[in-house]
């Protein structure tokens, strides 16, 4: 079990078994009812190559290790649209997390989203998910203009605005991905309640 | 034996007794972990050997019956060579996406051209965990 | 009047590399992308997806 930032997994190299980078990692895709990624949108490997119409599914991925991602071939590639679709909810109001607001369902914002942490099983398959978020934090959090890692439910509201976190989540934050793991599964502890 | 110390190595033809080129690059097919051709330099009569041609592989000299076993590469061999089918100096990738340092030499059997072993920087690997050998890095079994 | 053709070029060297960190910066920028929308034709560039 592994918790890693997507800021680090963006960027990675897409590399075949027959040792080719077919293309690097440009966007994590995951949705909000389960927090499982999806998969991931493309782009080329050259210095000014824009995005890629095909992307990677979570399934097609061999592993995801610290300095590449490996997948079987080139064939394992899917149309984006496809990657997309698969992780869109039927409400479909998603975009892009990095920079959007975290605000507790009681109207307090606690800061803006720097960074997603996911959880990968083991390197070679088995299940990604995306299980918190480091922010920086507001006022509310007593800290203003940290960056500090805050775990997720299991199910949230989440947009390209906002996040929308349960108050009791400011209880549980980390400061490092060390200590996160723990405070991930206190939170989610606390979440489901005794019995 | 290794990749290394075979590099340079004089190729003489056991007809004429003349030296026929120098031991360049070994082309490896990662399907089967071994040397299936040897890339010639100041060769005039061609520029690969293949490794069926090869009569021995010896510590000082390679031996072949004559300057007719040199020649271009044939199709299989072509597309395994080039560039990024080099081992030597090379990134290792494992099959888990970590990076296990570069290629700093590769040992191989003279008799069969089986590569035994991939000396990485961050130790040795089995010759059967080479996986591929592209572009980018060489490909290694994680295990 | 040589200094003028100095000045251009300073100005035009000026631009294209602004242009080229400002491309540079906004491939850099990989996305998270949660619940992406389900349109009809192919998804937005820019802020969102």
């Amino acid at each position: 079990m592994r918790l890693m930032r997507t800021s680090e997994v963006t960027k990675r190299p897409v590399v075949t078994f027959s040792g080719e980078d077919i293309a690097q990692i440009k966007d994590v895709v995951y949705s909000a009812g389960g927090g499982a990624v999806g998969g991931f949108t493309l782009a080329g490997r050259g210095m000014f190559s824009g995005p890629l119409k095909q992307g990677l599914a979570w399934s097609s991925v061999a592993a995801l290790g610290a300095d590449a991602v490996m997948v079987r071939d080139e064939t394992v590639l899917e149309p984006t649209q496809s990657i997309l679709d698969a992780s869109a909810s039927s409400g479909g109001s998603g975009g892009d997390v990095l920079g959007s607001q975290v605000l507790t369902d009681s109207g307090v914002a606690l800061g803006t989203v720097v960074d997603v942490i996911i959880q990968v099983d083991q390197p070679a398959g088995g299940q990604c998910d995306v299980v918190g978020y480091e922010i920086e934090a507001s006022e509310a959090l007593g800290s203003k203009g940290t960056r500090v890692l805050m775990p997720l439910p299991d199910t949230l509201a989440a947009s390209g605005e906002h996040l929308m976190v349960p108050a009791a989540a400011k209880d549980f934050v980390a400061q490092d991905l060390a200590g996160f793991g723990a405070a991930v599964l206190a939170f989610r502890a606390q979440l489901e309640g005794p019995g | 034996m290794r990749f290394s110390d075979a590099a340079g190595r004089q190729v003489v033809s056991t007809s004429t007794a003349e030296t026929l080129g120098r031991v360049d690059e070994f082309v490896v097919d990662p399907r089967t972990h071994a040397v299936v051709a040897v890339a010639l330099k100041k060769a005039e009569a061609g520029d690969t050997l293949a490794w069926s041609d090869i009569t021995a592989f010896g510590a000082d000299a390679v031996t072949v019956s004559g300057a007719d076993k040199l020649s271009g590469p044939s199709p299989e061999v072509a597309a395994l060579v080039g560039k990024e089918h080099r081992l030597l100096g090379r990134r290792a990738l494992s099959t888990t996406g970590d990076e296990l340092g570069k290629v700093d030499d590769v040992e191989f059997d003279p008799e069969t051209g089986v590569i035994t072993a991939l000396v990485l920087s961050g130790g040795e690997v089995a010759g059967v965990r080479l996986i591929g050998v592209g572009s980018y890095a060489v490909v290694v079994q994680a295990e | 009047m040589w200094w003028v053709w100095v000045i251009v070029a300073l100005v035009v060297i000026a631009l294209v590399v602004a242009a080229v960190l400002l491309v540079q910066s906004r491939r850099r920028r990989g996305g998270v992308i949660v619940d992406p929308t389900r349109p009809a034709g192919r998804p937005r560039r820019g802020g969102g997806v």
